[in-house]
């Protein structure tokens, strides 16, 4: 059982840490489905944290060829940029959110579509709590909708992701759902 | 956003009560971009110096007062020379 985000935001920082729920490979291969007749209006999704320093910050930079000085130039994001420290990327925080949904869907579901907004600036040392909230949920042509509302949150409660998501999930006696996804008509 | 200084007489201050107040400074956040960037010590005589990115000197002052450390002054920073790099607040 998740612990719920409010009370995840009384905690230190370092307690909060330590729920995170983010799956080994491991876990994910021997991943039990979720199905549609198991999800309930206003369930919680399990957290994933996150605890970025300046080596993941660099590390992400390279691996996208994204050599923007604020993301790794200490000097250069306090000085010129004027920032309260280097930034954490928001091609990041964009990566983590199909991983996420993905994770939380599979192995049998689909994580359809996301929207979110990149608001704070979040820097290393923050603590990030990725979280999603069953808001509804649907059925159509024998496959189970969820909507979801997600975000990424600081340990000081900042939201610094907000946004929504829909996955479609199978119903327990059900058809798989189609891979590659089509979206039912409307 | 200004940058500030501040020069602190703080005799008898010890490395513990630095790394104690000082430890603190993560979770000191008026607003997301306002922070204490560096805080030089002169442990034996008592003489800190301390660098502040703020929206307004109040927030420096309100940090001044929380942690105790009356400032013998104020500054505000027009320029910044680090390791050769000449940088225009």
């Amino acid at each position: 059982m998740t612990v719920p985000l409010e009370d995840l935001l009384k905690m230190e920082a370092e307690e909060i840490l330590t729920h995170n729920e983010r799956p080994t490979a491991e876990q994910l291969r021997n991943k039990q489905q979720i199905y549609y007749e198991d999800v309930e209006e206003g369930m919680e999704l399990p957290k994933y944290m996150y605890h970025p320093t300046p080596t993941h910050l660099f590390r992400w930079s390279a691996a996208i060829e994204n050599f923007h000085r604020i993301h790794y130039d200490l000097d250069f994001g306090l000085n010129h940029d004027r920032n309260p420290s280097i930034l954490v990327h928001g091609s990041w925080k964009q990566s983590v959110v199909p991983q996420y949904i993905k994770d939380w869907t599979s192995p049998k579901g689909w994580p359809w579509k996301a929207r979110f907004e990149h608001r704070a600036m979040l820097v290393p040392g923050d603590v990030l709590i990725m979280w999603g909230r069953v808001t509804s949920k649907y059925e159509k042509s024998s496959m189970g909708f969820v909507e979801l509302e997600i975000g990424m949150t600081t340990q000081d409660g900042v939201e610094s992701m907000p946004g929504s998501a829909t996955v479609v999930l199978p119903l327990k006696n059900g058809p798989d759902i189609p891979y590659p996804f089509v979206p039912p008509a409307d | 956003m200004p940058r500030f200084m501040a020069i602190h007489n703080v005799s008898g201050v010890t490395e513990a009560e630095f790394r104690e107040k000082l430890g603190a400074v993560r979770k000191w956040r008026p607003d997301r971009r306002t922070t204490i960037l560096k805080v030089y010590g002169d442990l034996e005589q008592g003489k800190l110096v301390t660098e502040c990115e703020a929206v307004e000197q109040a927030h420096f002052e309100d940090w001044i007062n929380m942690v105790g450390w009356p400032a013998e002054s104020i500054h505000k920073v027009d320029v910044i020379c680090q390791v050769g790099n000449i940088w225009k607040m």
